[in-house]
């Protein structure tokens, strides 16, 4: 052990530049918070997810999807959509089809925020996963009543009432997803980058209605 | 945040002239813990810089309005030789959308007719076909053309193609949500049509920048023979069993509703038969079944129309 600590500090050059910057101030904020118990942490964050669900629900004029993303939401909402459209129970297929809705939630964000950066927008990768990932919560709604719906007979009717229901969530997380995306964009331009976040929601959507049960 | 990625970089680079005698002191054999993480910090902030520098390098060919897009999909299927002294200004946000429309229409398809697909996901598969043949097609019609000495650069061979693209999007589009007696029919009519005629737009635009007719001719055939053989090849590839699975499902779904009904319908003549409290069983089940098919006659008949 002394063997080694001396021959680390024999390149003592990186030590030097290590030491000095653990302490820097910038991660005063963040250790502060360190010794709290977590259940504080725990209630904190909770409390902000929540928060931002009801954001995605009733879209009001405010930025704190933006300034304050998180992950959790988008992780949360996302995992329950894939087990909710799972319709093979078998172990070979079920884990692509689970692959599947994230690969879809992935890619998409990542498409709507770098053309969203190339059309002059000023948001990140991070900002546009939150805000797309919490304008979901109406598709998962519609994806569980379908799940449940589908369990009842008299079919012809009921392909009518679920389509009817994955439309209008559609159209509301489509709207919930412009209040908050389309002020990022110039009002000439903002059809421009609103077609994506439309073709994305309608895939999910269309995933939704296709999705039948496991028998 | 370019700013805060700037004074980064300058920090890094910084540090990187502070630290270069520490990485490079391998002499005694074993490099240090701090060495390897520092050279792994470093090459991610290249890349990252690197593909910043990249996204710049694309903002120009993103800077168009939407009634310039409309414009430039409506002439896609117009064909007309271009004037001489027409300059396409190029741009990639169309062709991108384009490209993922046609994804979009991929993944439909595949989910209706069930295509399962062995290493990957369905949606990796139709993205990769999108782009894959987008850029491919672009960078094989750019190596020919850069042979036939045509006066088209990548850019404008890649705007040209993803708009040609659209043609694919409306063939496999109307041909999915069209179902008539005559699918393959009606198939090979758009094939011909709309696909043929984006394949001849494309086909004008590129032989009017060559100046050999020989090369002329032979690469006007090349780009159409592209375009119109990957249509072929999506719709046989992804759209073959749609057809008879949705007849499948509309013939299941006439069955099926007829099942439910005739449940519901005994569980009702049971429900009667236990409230009235009658003492002979068969004798009223055979009562009670007689009442359920007069019931029932008239509700088979209107779920079969």
């Amino acid at each position: 052990m002394s063997d080694d600590q001396s021959f680390f500090l024999s390149t003592s050059k990186s030590i030097e530049i290590i030491e000095g910057n653990i302490t820097s101030t910038s991660n005063q904020n963040e250790l502060s918070t360190l010794d709290e118990p977590i259940i504080e942490t725990v209630k904190r964050d909770l409390k902000a997810v929540l928060r931002k669900f009801g954001h995605a629900l009733i879209p009001r004029q405010s930025s704190t999807l933006l300034q304050q993303w998180d992950l959790w939401g988008p992780l949360i909402l996302v995992t329950v959509l894939a087990i909710l459209l799972q319709s093979d129970t078998t172990t070979a297929s079920s884990g692509m089809q689970f692959a599947e809705i994230f690969t879809l939630v992935l890619i998409g964000s990542a498409m709507i925020s770098i053309n969203s950066q190339l059309l002059g927008g000023k948001i990140s990768f991070f900002q546009s996963v939150c805000v797309l990932g919490y304008c979901l919560l109406p598709l998962l709604i519609a994806a569980f009543t379908n799940n449940l719906l589908l369990y009842l007979p008299y079919r012809s009717m009921l392909h009518i009432i679920r389509f009817l229901i994955v439309m209008t969530a559609f159209a509301w997380t489509m709207y919930a997803s412009i209040r908050f995306l389309g002020q990022t964009q110039q009002p000439s331009r903002r059809m421009l980058a609103i077609y994506p976040i439309f073709l994305f929601y309608f895939l999910v959507s269309w995933l939704i209605i296709l999705h039948k049960p496991s028998k | 945040m370019q700013e805060n990625l700037q004074r980064r970089t300058t920090i890094n680079n910084n540090n990187n002239n502070n630290n270069n005698p520490q990485a490079t002191s391998l002499e005694s054999g074993m490099p240090s813990v701090g060495s390897i993480v520092w050279t792994a910090g470093r090459a991610r902030a290249q890349q990252a810089i690197n593909f910043y520098a990249n996204i710049d390098y694309l903002r120009p060919y993103f800077d168009v309005e939407p009634k310039e897009i409309l414009r430039r999909l409506l002439h896609a299927l117009t064909p007309r030789w271009p004037s001489p002294e027409e300059n396409i200004k190029s741009e990639l946000y169309g062709p991108s959308m384009i490209v993922f429309t046609l994804a979009a229409i991929l993944i439909y398809q595949m989910k209706l007719a069930s295509h399962s697909v062995e290493d990957g996901t369905l949606i990796g598969t139709s993205f990769l076909i999108s782009f894959g043949y987008w850029i491919g097609s672009s960078f094989a019609i750019s190596s020919v053309s850069f042979v036939c000495n045509t006066h088209l650069n990548l850019i404008q061979i890649l705007c040209l193609n993803g708009y040609a693209l659209f043609s694919h999007c409306l063939v496999l589009f109307l041909a999915t949500f069209i179902h008539t007696g005559h699918d393959h029919l009606l198939f090979y009519g758009l094939w011909c049509i709309v696909g043929g005629l984006a394949a001849i737009r494309m086909m004008l635009v590129v032989m009017a920048r060559t100046i050999n007719p020989r090369y002329r001719v032979l690469l006007g055939l090349f780009v159409s023979a592209i375009h119109m053989f990957f249509l072929l090849y999506l719709h046989f590839a992804y759209h073959e069993l749609a057809e008879t699975v949705s007849h499948a499902f509309t013939n299941e779904a006439t069955v099926s509703a007829d099942l439910p009904v005739i449940a519901r319908a005994y569980q009702l003549v049971d429900a009667v038969t236990q409230s009235q409290e009658i003492a002979d069983d068969s004798h009223n089940n055979f009562n009670m079944s007689s009442l359920s098919t007069e019931f029932l006659s008239p509700i088979i008949s209107s779920t079969c129309n």
